[in-house]
């Protein structure tokens, strides 16, 4: 096994629950990547949710939650206010954030609280057999829209800014690179952080959207779809046409943020 | 030197797909856990570029600096 696994796996846990060429345990490698180089493990928490990608943080040796569906954001905040210099990073599944979660999602933004969310974004709901999801594309036929999906997706990263999130990106499974050096970035930044991850879910999303399980095929496609945001500059709107930015789509370091705000405010309340 | 922990392969092939040099090919041989596993068909040509190891889903790969 990689070194990295060796360090921070625990091994009894093993296998992952995930389907061959499942995008998760590329999600959970870049993460053992970004939490090795911050040298963190020690004030760190991980916040899974239920679903496939809800699974991410209980293979990794650290402090960990797994925690009701939906509900990640919730925990999060809690585990924040009551232990401020922790870390928190929270994993959670386009179902899990967007849908059920969907509410704590935009507060936990509109706060600013200092949170990580990554949500792993596989257009589906993978876990419970492959329904429509909040993120499945218009038209898309899954086993709860087997004659089309009648309602368009949420962008992810928008409603993530325009809620008042301070730092917003975007990457896919095929940029297991810059995905790592994001998480690093994300987890550095004091504020609500948020890493939408775009993953192949071959079993699910593969075969009842696209027609294939063949994960590398559904990899091209996801990286196809894409272009980088430094890229993105030189193109015309033509070219742009049908793609997703992937990158550092939004940073902001001067918001205020929720923790800080409430302890100041509690401290001049108590020095009355 | 790029090293293949059998154990924790599940076959998907993405290394293969991704490799840039296209030295990882299918082998014969079927893990403990009835996974056809991957092997470097080519280890000279590798590059030590890690690309296999990074896209590999189940952390089995591991690339160390120096020649195969
Ligand atoms: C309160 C509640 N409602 C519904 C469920 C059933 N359920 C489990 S996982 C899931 C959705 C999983 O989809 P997503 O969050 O996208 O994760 P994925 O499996 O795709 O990674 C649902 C609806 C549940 N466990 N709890
Ligand atoms: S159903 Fe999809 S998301 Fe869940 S483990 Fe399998 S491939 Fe991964
Ligand atoms: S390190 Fe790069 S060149 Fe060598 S086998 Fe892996 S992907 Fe191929
Ligand atoms: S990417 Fe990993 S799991 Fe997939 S075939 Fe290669 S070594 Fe096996
Ligand atoms: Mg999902």
């Amino acid at each position: 096994m990689h070194p990295l696994g060796e360090k921070y796996i625990r091994k009894g846990t093993l296998p992952y629950l995930w389907c061959p060429g499942c995008g998760n345990g590329i999600v959970l490698h870049a993460t053992l990547s970004a939490l090795d180089e911050l040298n963190i493990m020690d004030r760190i928490a991980l916040v899974g949710g239920i679903g496939c990608s809800g699974w991410i943080p209980t293979y990794i040796n650290a402090d960990t939650m797994h925690v009701l569906h939906g509900r990640t954001i919730p925990f999060a905040t809690g585990l924040k206010m009551s232990d401020r210099d922790r870390k928190v990073v929270v994993f959670s599944g386009d179902g899990d954030c967007l849908g059920i979660g969907g509410n704590h999602f935009i507060h936990g933004a509109r706060r600013n609280i200092d949170i990580t969310v990554v949500m792993i974004h596989n257009q589906i709901y993978g876990m419970t057999g492959g329904q429509v999801a909040p993120t499945t594309p218009y038209n898309g036929k899954t086993k709860t829209s087997p004659y089309g999906n009648n309602e368009p997706p949420f962008d992810a990263c928008e409603l993530a800014r325009v809620a008042g999130a301070s730092f917003v990106a975007r990457w896919t499974t095929a940029h297991p690179r810059q995905l790592s050096k994001t998480i690093q970035e994300a987890i550095s930044h004091e504020g609500f952080s948020f890493i939408e991850v775009l993953t192949q879910c071959p079993t699910q999303a593969g075969r009842v959207l696209y027609g294939t399980a063949n994960a590398a095929k559904l990899l091209d496609m996801l990286k196809e779809s894409t272009i980088s945001i430094t890229a993105a500059k030189n193109k015309s709107a033509e070219e742009l046409q049908g793609k997703l930015l992937v990158g550092k789509l939004y940073h902001d370091e001067c918001k205020p943020e929720f923790t800080s705000c409430y302890y100041r405010r509690n401290n001049a309340i108590s020095s009355l | 030197m790029v090293i293949i922990d059998n154990n924790y392969c599940k076959g998907c092939f993405l290394c293969m797909h991704y490799c840039p040099k296209k030295i990882i090919d299918k082998s014969t041989n079927i893990n403990g856990k009835g996974y056809a596993v991957p092997y470097i068909a080519n280890p000279e040509e590798c590059s030590n570029c890690k690309t296999c190891e990074l896209i590999c889903p189940e952390l089995a790969i591991t690339v160390e600096e120096g020649d195969n």
